[in-house]
């Protein structure tokens, strides 16, 4: 990607601008977005696409109120008038004479980061980019009864540039890529899905093209037909309570909803009622509440290697940290932005604050919510359940507004038997209340099967905005779940 | 800068690229939204925002083969750039074997602008959202919510002189009202102003909430349910996203597939997409020009159709409906002005002929991939939520969750209303849905949320 200069003359002026006109902070953001998505679908290879976004945010803070503007227009007219909206805006809530809000201090820093990564997709011919997906499709194609087969790759190269008032000058770049297939079969009545390596367009990490590679596609495709298949003639299970334990993947989004967006804190305050909700996890519980079994372990970790959720500064410009959120079962920090930290009483964010792009004001976001691993293997999590499941490769997924009461559909399961996985079951369903379910986390697996997992499509805001999150885990076992089929 | 005036200048600056022979085909979408946005909560109103954006998308067509390059700017240099790419993908992709191409029709819908006012100055709309500040204070009521009024212009251009322009205002509310342990919610969208009236909503929120009574449990099981407008939208949403569209039809996994002239949801029941409806966040065609047809999904509770773009059309030998999506999506052909035929009745009607159920203003994270085949749907009832007592709404229930099969539920329907309320989907723009509030005789509510 030939890097878009940004007039640094007039950013660096336009900050000398806001502050002139009364501001007593602003910050401005420059990005680059170069997007690339794949995809075969049955038996064509579909057009390559390309996105290229390039555009300013602002943000001013006056009398304790902000205002945000942006524009993809760079002349200099053109940012003094986007700031002069931001700065109108944030005057004109200070008219209301609402309570003002205040923010954590932040040191102002000058720094360089750039995400590791080793192949950059973007220098790559296209064909060697489609060959897994082709090769993949290839090996699952025959029986009748599929009907549908997907293969996709996603790549997004981000730069950003946050300069401030305060004197922060910050330049990022990020490399993330992706791949996965889909197959769909139908036989009567049934119809059944299966995705490797995981649903919700496969995986997505922080690196580049060299993630692909080691996913190796087509060498998963022959198990992944033969599951969908399966699956046509598989039993779905009756209403019990048992037993089960999830895979990294089918963990990646337990974690998401029922523990990353609870610990935000602008939930937890209140910012988000009126959409997304608010949170169980109320600031009277730091240090008290029991949110999981001593076993449980939970941090937001910015700092994670291949996370999608991993920077070295917010777009607030605040360092990113590892933040505990679950310590041994205790409820023990929460994902924070400068005001809401403020809110709080705490000495300093727990930067948490991204935007998806150029266009969006940033917000609290999921870093990397990540289980810390146990020490059990798969084997020793399953040999003491007499009748239990294992499920695997999420479907469906719902959660109240406060995210206490979930339910997940997972694409497929097997029966656990006297210590023994056992037949396959198709969609299952299970259910439980945030804290109850943690508390009965009985066993998680040792670090050699844990796994990072970027979830693409975590949907937060008005106007909404969809950005990658980040979370890591090993196989997790729950007792007494209550359980279904959605068959 | 207006929409109204940006235009003719945005189709002087695409025109050329359209008319460009180094492609045979060059297709092209423009979206510019400008919006203000405001989002309030603990008497503070922490998000004031004004957007800006443009997005435009190239599609080139060489030898059979695709390039496809969107930019977010309008900058010449980044256009030409964009457009370069998509020339150079379209060199590099192969040609499509299975995939129809070809080229659609010329159209040149062109929309009359004059009438559309301007938005309001911000000044009087940050003085609208102190009046309910003082007013809920006044109340005892906390106040959680969000104001977006703003406008999507959409310019759909190509080589065959197609030329297709539409602009459409909107202004959208939605608030919460706390009062002690009870809630309120309204929601309310307008297609017709870049401004609404805030205060009428604050009613019916506030109404719900000022209750003595807290929020009991009641036991789970099978209620007769009223949904008000934004609950039935919820549903709507995933039943065009699982149901209505070519290509879950043609897999087999929509509630219609093989159902097509069977009646298999309540005769009173009548479900269409309609781009052009009066009252609708219109759009009166598709992202590459064609006029959207009226497509009715289930008329009188029989299947009848799903929509069909020009590719699954081809492929399937149908009948193409002009719900081309936008190039960069992959979930084929999708309805996004999506009604219902309302009734004769009113949601006091309903109340009156409830003698146990629930009155529900919203649901909260519905998800409709359970079983999409049976339309299996499951989520949460959430605000304002009560419970009704011969005819009358006798006190506020906690919120539960719900797993049922929208198809069974929609075969038990008690009455649909005359008035209809516009839904518009999470502030993503002209996308929305028109409906009535629903009675429905049964449904299903399978555990507490909290």
């Amino acid at each position: 990607m030939a890097k878009f200069e940004f007039p640094r003359d007039h950013i660096q002026a336009t900050i000398k601008h806001l502050t002139q006109a009364g501001a007593e902070y602003a910050d401005i953001r420059c990005e680059q977005t170069l997007s690339e998505h794949l995809l075969v679908m049955d038996d064509d290879i579909l057009p390559a696409q390309h996105d290229h976004q390039v555009g300013v945010a602002m943000r001013a803070f006056y009398q304790g109120q902000w205002g945000f503007a942006h524009t993809a227009v760079l002349t200099p007219e053109s940012l003094q008038q986007t700031a002069d909206t931001a700065l109108s805006l944030a005057k004109s809530v200070s008219k209301l004479k609402t309570s003002p809000l205040q923010l954590c201090p932040v040191e102002p820093v000058q720094a360089r980061y750039f995400s590791p990564w080793e192949i950059d997709p973007f220098t790559l011919p296209l064909e060697f980019k489609l060959e897994p997906l082709v090769w993949s499709l290839e090996a699952l194609q025959g029986p009748n009864e599929i009907k549908r087969l997907m293969a996709y790759f996603d790549a997004h190269k981000r730069y950003k540039w946050f300069c401030s008032s305060n004197g922060s000058d910050i330049e990022q770049t990020f490399l993330e890529c992706g791949a996965g297939f889909e197959v769909t079969a139908q036989k009567g009545n049934v119809v059944a899905r299966r995705s490797y390596p995981n649903s919700h367009r496969g995986t997505l990490k922080q690196a580049g093209f060299e993630c692909i590679k080691t996913l190796d596609l087509p060498s998963a495709a022959p198990t992944i037909q033969k599951e969908v298949l399966d699956l046509l003639d598989a039993p779905t299970i009756k209403p019990q309570q048992a037993p089960i334990v999830i895979d990294p993947t089918q963990a990646a989004l337990q974690l998401h909803e029922s523990c990353g967006h609870a610990a935000e804190l602008d939930r937890a305050l209140g910012y988000e009622m009126s959409f997304a909700g608010g949170s169980f996890l109320q600031p009277e519980h730091l240090g008290k509440l029991w949110y999981g079994s001593p076993l449980v372990n939970i941090v937001a970790d910015a700092t994670c290697a291949e996370g999608v959720g991993s920077f070295a500064y917010d777009d607030e410009g605040v360092p990113g940290q590892r933040v505990e959120l679950v310590r041994e079962g205790l409820f023990m920090g929460y994902l924070s932005s400068r005001q809401t930290a403020s809110t709080l009483g705490l000495r300093s964010s727990g930067g948490a604050m991204r935007a998806n792009g150029w266009s969006a004001l940033p917000l609290i976001r999921m870093t990397n919510v990540n289980l810390e691993p146990g020490d059990a293997s798969l084997e020793e999590l399953i040999k003491d359940i007499d009748h239990g499941y294992l499920l695997s490769t999420n479907k469906s997924w719902s959660i109240d507004s406060l995210r206490l009461n979930f339910q997940f559909s997972t694409e497929i399961g097997w029966e656990i038997e006297k210590g023994k996985v056992g037949r396959m079951v198709r969609s299952p369903i299970y259910s439980g209340k945030t804290p109850e379910f943690w508390a009965q986390c009985s066993g998680i697996g040792g670090p050699a099967d844990w796994q990072i997992w970027g979830i693409p499509n975590c949907g937060k805001g008005e106007p909404m905005q969809v950005i990658p999150t980040g979370h890591g885990s090993s196989y997790v076992r729950f007792e007494n779940v209550q359980l279904g089929s959605a068959a | 800068m207006s929409p109204l005036n940006t235009t003719q200048s945005l189709i002087d600056q695409l025109m050329p690229f359209v008319q460009s022979k180094e492609a045979d085909f060059v297709t092209l979408y423009a979206q510019t939204v400008q919006r203000r946005n405001w989002r309030f909560a603990n008497q503070q109103i922490p998000q004031a925002q004004f957007q800006n954006a443009i997005d435009v998308t190239f599609k080139v067509i060489r030898k059979n083969s695709i390039g496809i390059a969107s930019i977010g700017s309008s900058e010449p240099e980044l256009l030409e750039e964009a457009f370069k790419k998509a020339l150079l993908l379209a060199q590099q992709n192969l040609p499509l074997e299975k995939t129809p191409t070809g080229f659609p029709e010329k159209q040149q819908l062109r929309q009359q602008k004059e009438s559309i006012a301007p938005c309001e100055d911000i000044d009087r709309t940050a003085t609208q959202i102190q009046r309910l500040f003082h007013i809920c204070q006044g109340a005892d009521v906390d106040l959680a919510g969000s104001y977006s009024a703003g406008s999507i212009e959409t310019l759909v251009m190509n080589s065959q002189e197609t030329l297709c322009d539409h602009t459409q205002p909107f202004a959208t509310t939605t608030l919460i009202t706390n009062y002690g342990p009870c809630s309120g919610f309204a929601a309310e969208t307008t297609a017709l102003a870049q401004t609404l009236d805030l205060q009428e909503p604050l009613k019916r929120a506030m109404g719900l909430a000022l209750c003595e009574t807290s929020p009991q449990q009641i036991p789970l099981g099978d209620y007769e349910v009223i949904l008000e407008p934004e609950a039935v939208a919820d549903l709507i949403f995933w039943l065009s996203y699982t149901g209505f569209g070519a290509k879950a039809f043609e897999e087999g996994s929509s509630f219609l597939s093989g159902k097509i002239g069977e009646h298999i949801l309540h005769p009173s029941l009548t479900l269409y997409d309609d781009g052009n409806e009066s009252g609708m966040l219109k759009l009166p065609f598709d992202y590459e020009g064609n006029p959207r047809q009226r497509v009715t999904f289930v008329n009188q509770g029989k299947a009848n159709a799903v929509v069909y773009d020009r590719v699954y059309a081809q492929r399937y030998e149908h009948t193409h409906t002009g719900h081309t999506v936008p190039f960069t999506s992959q979930e084929g052909p999708y309805p996004m002005h999506v009604g219902i035929q309302p009734g004769e009745s009113t949601v006091e009607d309903m109340l009156s002929q409830c003698k146990r159920g629930l009155y529900i203003p919203r649901l909260h994270y519905v998800n409709g991939l359970l079983n999409p085949t049976e339309a299996l749907m499951s989520g949460l009832t959430r605000e304002g939520c009560y419970l009704i007592e011969n005819g009358e709404l006798t006190q506020p229930v906690s919120a539960m969750r719900f797993t049922q099969s929208i198809v069974e539920a929609f075969k038990h329907i008690k009455g649909l209303t005359a008035a209809r309320r516009l839904v518009s989907s999470a502030h993503t723009g002209a996308h929305a849905t028109l409906v009535p509030a629903m009675h429905l005789e049964h449904f299903q509510f399978t555990d507490y949320a909290h």
